[in-house]
């Protein structure tokens, strides 16, 4: 008789269709095969539509079919580490790229990364942004100590190729404007370094020159304004923290050092 | 830079940013403005409709992903899933057909 | 229309013997809207872990009763649970305060790989120490008795040794746990199985049950006859309807769930589901107490 631990790897194992086990000899009556499709079906099917709504731009890139195959490969090369299926999955865009099809596509992959960033942001918790009234107030020595927390949503990432501008143009909801966008795509434009945040419950894409991006980061991984300071050309600063501040980059900023 | 004249420029570049900030939307001299709130003095009817509809991509208002249903998909029939994925190879055949008029690049 | 509340000021927590309707995503701006008239929500606490769905849980939850259904703990998980799958759970209930916190007799993750289904134990000695642990462990981590839902299965195993409705019973004893009552659930199981749905019933603890399910469901042709298959996306059956009857004068009344995961309905129709078992529940629920102390 097999342990509950030895039972349950072998039920995962023919969830796979593929597997060739219908568990025949361990389940009650007649019918296995039948009785097994049922959970068949909904493993495969609620996964897969919960990767088609973290991807959805990606899935309208490659469309329903080849998506649907590349999920059901990817549901058994590497299903969820957790039960919550917002969460599904984060390697999903490189496992993506080593599709066929998609090796000479890319900007595909590309796009499925950007959308990762998208659904994360899109699912973080809600915080409102910093307000201005406290930092002003603070005393300059206190001011250049200032350690700022990204909003929960925010994402820096470096995109390759347009993706961003795929991505905008697959999901405008104007068929005529769509159309226009995709075809004027230039695959051959360089990546960008990008800030994803959710404003106002939809999702803004910042393209930031790299000595911005850097800064953002900086700032974004606790480093004190001052420290991030050092890595920024000083005409540009102010500028750069402006847009950052007004674009609700960050949550809270505080003196005491990250734990 | 002397460490006293880092901690003003810091201080001054702070100074400056807030000013930035707060020229560029109103509303963020307020203490803890939601996000919400500021994004409200922006947003264009036009908009409106775009976000709706990355909302609705996105399963944000229309879809519970984790339910202890069976779903419809459980009525499909055998066929799906007795198909290997891996026994037979797809080419993209979406909106990517717009972009490089489906032809495969080379390489 | 329920009456609006003082801003800040959140109604009480206690889910009471009434009917109840699932708490879904395109719904939730007509709950804020339209204050429907009914007297508890249940939301699934996976769908409320990211962060606009739990703001708006929040907020829903200042006007109404809810009650937390997980789908995701895998009380039934031979490696033992998710800790931090735990741990966002128990923030969720401290946030939310739920009147009531429920989950599953199944499994659903193997070598921390979450298969997204409610898969079926094999009803062993084994199984029966294994879920008992793990619902002690998170009865203790989230500070409350919490409810066990008898499930929907399309096979059995020839290892297993005890009948579910005993092993149900086993679990309340061991562990001091609440059941849930999913009458579509036995009707489902019943079917496949050739249960006597009735008898079902008959075998389980009357004091530990702690809320109904009812549900829709639907019926496969397949080459060995007809499968149940519980979809969540249908009105009621009406053998579900009179096997509800039958458990109202066995147990007597207890909050009651219409749940409709799937092709999601209107509003107004998840109501006048609601409305159908709120009048059984008046008709029927009177008595379950004397007919017991007869």
């Amino acid at each position: 008789m097999p342990t509950l631990h030895e039972f349950q790897r072998r039920f995962r194992a023919a969830l796979t269709a593929a597997s060739g086990d219908d568990l025949a000899d361990i389940v009650q009556g007649e019918g296995a095969v039948a009785r097994l499709a049922v959970y068949r079906n909904n493993v495969l099917g609620t996964l897969s539509a919960a990767l088609g709504l973290n991807f959805p731009a990606t899935a309208c890139l490659v469309g329903a079919d080849f998506f649907a195959a590349a999920a059901a490969r990817f549901i058994v090369a590497s299903p969820p580490r957790s039960a919550d299926l917002h969460e599904y999955d984060e390697a999903f865009p490189a496992f993506l790229a080593t599709q066929p099809g998609i090796t000479a596509r890319p900007y595909i992959a590309a796009v499925a990364a950007l959308e990762w960033a998208v659904a994360q942001a899109l699912h973080a918790p809600l915080a409102p942004a910093l307000g201005a009234a406290r930092l002003a107030a603070l005393a300059p020595e206190a001011q250049a100590a200032l350690r700022f927390r990204a909003h929960p949503s925010l994402r820096l990432m470096t995109t390759s190729g347009p993706a961003r501008a795929i991505w905008e143009a697959v999901l405008q909801p104007d068929e005529a404007l769509r159309a226009r966008n995709l075809a004027a795509i230039d695959l051959a434009a360089p990546g960008e370094t990008l800030a994803v945040l959710r404003v106002g419950g939809t999702i803004a894409l910042h393209p930031l020159a790299p000595a911005a991006f850097a800064f953002a980061q900086a700032l974004a991984d606790g480093e004190t304004l001052a420290e991030a300071l050092a890595r920024v050309p000083p005409q540009s600063a102010a500028a750069w923290l402006g847009a950052f501040l007004a674009q609700g980059f960050f949550a809270t900023a505080s003196l005491r050092r990250p734990i | 830079m002397s460490q006293v004249n880092r901690r003003l420029f810091a201080a001054s570049v702070l100074t400056a940013a807030l000013g930035i900030a707060a020229a560029a939307s109103p509303g963020f001299a307020q203490q803890g403005m939601s996000q919400d709130q500021m994004m409200k003095m922006k947003q264009s009817n036009m908009d409106r409709a775009k976000k709706g509809h990355l909302v609705a991509c996105y399963g944000i208002n229309a879809a519970g992903r984790n339910d202890c249903a069976v779903g419809a998909h459980s009525c499909a029939g055998q066929a799906t899933q007795a198909r290997d994925p891996n026994s037979f190879v797809l080419v993209p055949a979406g909106d990517c057909e717009k972009i490089d008029g489906g032809k495969l690049k080379a390489g | 229309m329920a009456t609006p509340r003082a801003a800040g000021c959140r109604c009480e927590a206690t889910i009471p013997a009434s009917a109840g309707i699932g708490l879904r995503l395109p719904h939730h701006q007509a709950f804020r809207d339209q204050r429907p008239a009914i007297a508890w929500i249940e939301a699934h606490s996976e769908n409320y872990l990211s962060g606009p769905a739990f703001a708006e849980l929040l907020a829903i939850r200042n006007d109404y009763p809810v009650s937390l259904h997980s789908v995701g703990l895998s009380l039934g998980a031979a490696e033992g649970l998710d800790r931090r799958h735990l741990a966002r759970l128990k923030e969720l209930v401290r946030r939310i305060e739920p009147g009531l916190i429920s989950e599953h007799l199944a499994w659903g993750a193997v070598d921390h790989a979450f298969l997204a289904d409610l898969l079926p134990l094999p009803l062993t000695e084994e199984s029966l120490a294994i879920v008992a642990r793990h619902v002690l462990r998170a009865q203790d981590a989230l500070g409350q008795r919490i409810l066990i839902e008898n499930p929907a299965t399309y096979l059995q195993f020839r290892h297993s040794t005890i009948p579910e409705p005993e092993f149900l019973a086993a679990l309340v004893e061991r562990t001091g746990c609440g059941l849930i009552l999913d009458i579509n659930n036995i009707i489902v199981s019943a079917g496949n199985h050739g249960w006597d749905a009735e008898a079902y019933l008959g075998r389980l603890p009357r004091a530990a049950i702690g809320e109904f399910h009812l549900a829709g469901h639907r019926q496969r042709e397949t080459e060995i006859g007809m499968l149940r298959i519980d979809t969540h996306d249908q009105p009621v059956a009406a053998d579900v309807w009179a096997l509800f009857e039958v458990a109202l004068r066995r147990f007597g009344p207890r909050p009651t769930l219409i749940e409709w995961d799937q092709a999601i309905p209107s509003l107004d129709i998840l109501l006048a589901e609601a409305a159908r078992a709120a009048r059984r529940l008046a008709l029927l629920g009177l008595g379950g107490e004397n007919a017991d102390a007869a």
